[in-house]
């Protein structure tokens, strides 16, 4: 019975709460709100150190075992315990935690992002050979002109052609890509508040075991 | 139809149980060997592919059990076909070879009656009597005819006919046809004449029109006595001369059929050919003129041998299946007992030993005709029947020669034949075998003598029928596979099953095929060749160098003005000095080397005007990237470190957003909130909770809480939507944006922003460049072909 219930009280509650607090202003319904919203921080913050050890229970028990990509469990168990004993020791803003972090995470980071950009590029140039349609067509037409209408020129002025392509290309971050991403904001919205809705009415019960 | 295997019931296609016994119909399908798919029983070929289901050497032989067993139950009687048996089934059994016209005679498209009988005749045979009494609708194509009966058909051929052919025997037609012919020629013809050779028409024909010649030309003679001609040939006599003014009209009376009738009077239509002759009675019963059966008929004192005057054919043995017939009479029914004959006692037999039928004296032979193949006999000759020498009124013309008469003619009427009491007949003699053409012997039917070994089909053959019209005879080919069931009967439904079934039926047999190892295979590798990473290494390669390389000392890039960045440099240059101001750090680490221009760009503004940086960030790694901005403004003069206070890492996502907006909102509030990210749902975070701040410190009596923001140029495009709701105190995105700031503050380009929008100029125009260049190469060169 308390499997069942009383997750799904204290959810139904919580949110109850939560929302009255924010739509109604009046004491104590604000204070009980940002209460609740500190303990979702804690709670948040809880995670990271579960997810922390969860990572390293994994790779122990990987190394435990053997077998392949061991080595790299070793690598990944090493570094966390490291990393953590170091920021713990110096805080964030340590001498440690900044080498690491623009020595070596914002340039592993940069990496992936350029290397993700040389393999768009290559599936662009590709995709006729796979896929020739209407969508197809469309599809590189926009990338072109977005490309070259996003260039920040100097040599060449904004006039003439290159002033065509570099309106066609604000205008299509202006109207469609713009009512594109309104409509995808609706949409997230209404499924937000009908799945808020559905917790706060009992019909989805996602805190307990049915 | 479907057989069902327990009671062998033929059930319809959609039966699932049997109507008779109600056992369960099973459906068995043929599975292609080369593409899988389920095909129905009797196939030979895939539905799918056309690959051969049955192997094109299994031609097995025909073992009488298979026969019975495969077959199924001996069908009785005979059903007609409503399709013709596929060519594998039938030839299994070996017994859909093509069957002779005689017998297809009686297979006629209406199965008789077994109630409707005529006298002594079979049923079926009476029924395709009468069936013949009418005209056939098709006409008979030439290549179905015989030279002679072509002929006959085209019915000019008298005309061009000098003179009466030579008596003798027909090459192409059996003697006892040829004795019939010239039987009935010297009735009217009086004298032999000239021998000439008649290549086409048979002798017989040829009299029939030398007889109606000299009806045409001249008063016809006198016919002969009836005592020594038949009645009924001298009815055809008659006739054919009934154009004659001097003939009295006694064709359509004296029963001569409606297409002899009909040959007669075009022929006497036609140009005279033939001088009248005078007639010899005797001509007509000289032994060369008639066969030996004939000539036993009229003399049945004289024996075949006693006849030196008769032609071959009295000396030519009997066809087989004629003795066979013969030799059942009589083993059926003795000498004496033709009162007993009737038609489902006789028919005949496939198998007989020519002995045994020389065994027989023409006598007997005579005497054991049955009467319903007496009553065949002189179907024309009606009115002078009883003048018809006995062996004559017998002879009848065949039923497959039936077939072949043209259109229009009517046959002999068998009705109006009369039927002599058993006891008063005189024995026949001479009814000796004729010959059978050779164009008639491939439809002779088959038969094989015991020592030889004998066939299924001639086992089947041997057993006489037990019910249907044809109950009693013997020799009849057994029931075709074809005959009772379609061409394409399958034992099994053909009826099409869904596609979700044969998809799983053909799940479950590769998974039995497959067993254990089909399950967990490995998925290959896409294999990666060699032109294809030449061609990354390049593109990556131009990309680079594009990046690195510095083309001109002169800034390729000139970012225009924006009106969001002016907005922005006029909100942040609105703060007044102690102005606090906190900075969201929701930035990752992949764009700190562009996110950190922007940091620098509006840090250092505001550092300018003398706020108060708090900075805070809901990302783990936000207290780093707040200590290393931090650590560059505290290099730059005149900032000190009370100025820059650091929250660090709020945890909780929104709900941390929402936190920290309350706790900033708690006192007097902050003046901006700056949003540094490179994620759209942080700055879509960040623009909703400070919507809910703002209407409540609006319902409060407060001022809003301002909103900038500074994006990266990925997530610009995405966060346009929110910036320009939301953050219309300005907003900026990218290197582009950061120059324009500058430029909006009037301070000179940087020239290390300077340097990467060259880069970026250049990287963008080259990779443009390579799409529309990869485009257009697949776009000539083709689509890959998938699978």
């Amino acid at each position: 019975m308390f499997k069942r219930i009383l997750p799904t009280a204290v959810a139904i509650s919580a949110g109850l709460l939560v929302l009255l607090g924010a739509f109604i202003p009046v004491d104590p319904l604000p204070q009980i709100r940002a209460v609740l919203i500190d303990w979702a921080m804690f709670v948040g913050a809880f995670a990271f150190i579960l997810a922390y050890l969860q990572l390293l229970r994994v790779h122990l028990t990987r190394l435990r075992r053997g077998g392949k990509g061991k080595s790299t469990s070793l690598w990944v168990v090493l570094s966390a315990l490291v990393v953590f004993v170091l920021v713990l020791w110096q805080g964030p803003a340590g001498a440690v935690g900044q080498t690491l972090l623009r020595g070596l995470l914002a340039p592993g980071q940069s990496a992936l992002l350029a290397l993700t950009a040389v393999t768009l590029l290559l599936s662009g140039m590709r995709l006729f050979k796979v896929r020739r349609n209407l969508g197809s067509v469309l599809f590189l037409a926009v990338v072109l002109v977005m490309l070259i209408g996003s260039i920040p020129l100097a040599i060449v002025p904004y006039q003439g052609a290159m002033g065509t392509v570099v309106g066609v290309a604000d205008w299509l971050q202006r109207v469609p890509a713009l009512a594109g991403m309104r409509g995808l904001a609706l949409g997230v919205a209404l499924g937000i508040l009908l799945t808020g809705l559905r917790v706060l009415f009992g019909m989805t019960r996602p805190h307990s075991d049915d | 139809m479907i057989r069902c295997p327990k009671c062998n019931t033929l059930n319809r296609d959609s039966s699932r149980f049997c109507s008779e016994c109600g056992a369960p119909l099973y459906r068995t399908r043929i599975r292609c060997p080369q593409c899988g798919t389920l095909n129905p029983v009797g196939n030979i070929f895939c539905d799918q592919c056309h690959t051969r289901l049955v192997p094109a050497e299994e031609t097995p032989a025909t073992p009488a059990a298979k026969l019975t067993e495969e077959t199924g139950p001996r069908v009785q009687g005979i059903s007609l076909p409503t399709r013709p048996a596929p060519a594998g089934e039938s030839g299994e059994t070996g017994a859909q070879q093509p069957m002779p016209d005689w017998l297809m005679g009686f297979l006629g498209p209406e199965t008789p009656e077994p109630g409707e009988t005529s006298g002594a005749v079979p049923d079926g045979l009476a029924e395709r009597a009468e069936e013949t009494a009418t005209p056939p609708e098709e006409p008979v194509t030439p290549v179905e005819l015989p030279d002679w009966l072509t002929s006959l058909a085209e019915e000019s051929a008298p005309a061009a006919v000098p003179s009466r052919p030579e008596l003798e025997p027909a090459a192409e037609l059996p003697d006892w046809l040829t004795g019939l012919a010239e039987e009935s020629a010297p009735a009217a013809v009086p004298s032999r004449p000239e021998p000439e050779p008649a290549a086409e028409l048979p002798d017989w024909l040829t009299g029939l029109a030398e007889e109606s010649a000299p009806a045409a030309a001249a008063p016809a003679p006198e016919p002969e006595p009836a005592a020594e001609l038949p009645d009924w040939l001298a009815g055809l006599v008659e006739e054919a001369a009934s154009p004659s003014p001097a003939a009295p009209p006694i064709a359509a009376e004296e029963g001569i059929p409606d297409w002899l009738s009909g040959i007669m009077e075009e022929v006497s239509a036609a140009e005279p050919i033939l001088e009248p002759e005078p007639q010899e009675p005797e001509a007509s019963l000289e032994p060369a003129a008639l066969p030996d059966w004939l000539a036993g008929v009229l003399e049945p004192e004289e024996t075949p041998a006693q006849r030196p005057g008769a032609p071959a054919i009295s000396a030519a043995p009997a066809p087989d299946w004629l003795s066979a017939w013969e030799e059942d009479i009589e083993e059926e029914h003795p000498i004496g007992g033709r009162e007993d004959l009737s038609a489902e006692d006789t028919w005949p037999e496939q198998q007989a030993p020519a002995s045994e039928s020389a065994r027989m004296g023409a006598g007997e032979m005579a005497a054991e005709v049955p009467d319903w193949l007496r009553a065949l006999g002189p179907r024309s000759g009606a009115v002078a029947v009883e003048a018809l020498p006995e062996g004559l009124e017998q002879a009848e013309l065949p039923m497959w020669l039936e077939q072949l008469r043209p259109p229009g003619t009517a046959p002999l009427d068998s009705s109006r034949a009369p039927e002599a009491p058993p006891g008063e007949e005189a024995p026949v003699e001479g009814l000796t075998r004729a010959e059978i053409p050779d164009w008639l012997q491939p439809y002779r039917p088959t038969a094989t003598s015991p020592a030889t070994g004998t066939s299924a089909l001639e086992m089947a053959v041997s057993a006489p029928e037990s019910e249907g019209p044809l109950s009693g005879l013997a020799g009849l080919l057994p029931a075709l596979p074809g005959v009772d069931a379609p061409a394409h009967f399958a034992p099994t439904m053909a009826v099409p099953l869904p596609q979700t079934v044969v998809q799983e039926a053909q799940l479950w047999q590769q998974l039995l095929e497959g067993g254990a190892g089909a399950q967990g295979r490995p998925k290959p590798r896409a294999r990666v060749t060699w032109p294809a990473v030449v061609v990354r290494v390049m593109v990556a390669l131009v990309l680079v160098l594009a990046s690195l390389l510095r083309f001109s000392e002169t800034p390729l890039a000139q970012p225009p003005e924006q009106p969001n960045v002016s907005a922005l440099y006029a909100t942040i240059e609105a703060l007044q000095p102690g102005a606090e101001v906190w900075i969201a750090f929701d930035y990752t680490l992949a764009d700190v080397d562009e996110m950190d221009f922007i940091v620098e760009a509006l840090l250092e503004h505001l550092l300018s005007r003398e706020a108060r940086i708090v900075a805070v960030s809901t990302l783990p790694e936000g207290p780093g990237l707040i200590a290393d901005r931090f650590a560059w403004a505290l290099g730059r003069p005149d900032v000190s470190p009370d100025s820059l206070v650091s929250r660090g890492f709020v945890a909780g996502g929104t709900a941390g957003v929402a936190q920290i907006l309350t706790s900033a909102t708690a006192d007097a509030g902050p003046h901006l909130l700056v949003v540094l990210t490179s994620r759209p749902e942080k700055l879509k975070a960040w623009v909703e909770q400070t919507a809910v701040i703002n209407g409540a410190r609006l319902a409060e009596g407060k001022p809003a809480l301002p909103l900038v923001a500074g994006v990266s140029a990925a997530a610009a495009p995405q966060l346009r939507p929110y910036l320009n709701a939301s953050a219309q105190a300005g907003w900026l995105s990218g290197f582009s944006g950061v120059a324009a700031y500058l430029q909006a503050r009037g301070l000179p380009p940087r020239e290390d922003i300077s340097r990467r929008l060259d880069a970026l100029l250049v990287t963008q125009w080259l990779a443009a460049s390579l799409l529309a260049a990869g485009a257009l190469f697949y776009l000539l060169a083709g689509k890959q072909k998938t699978g």
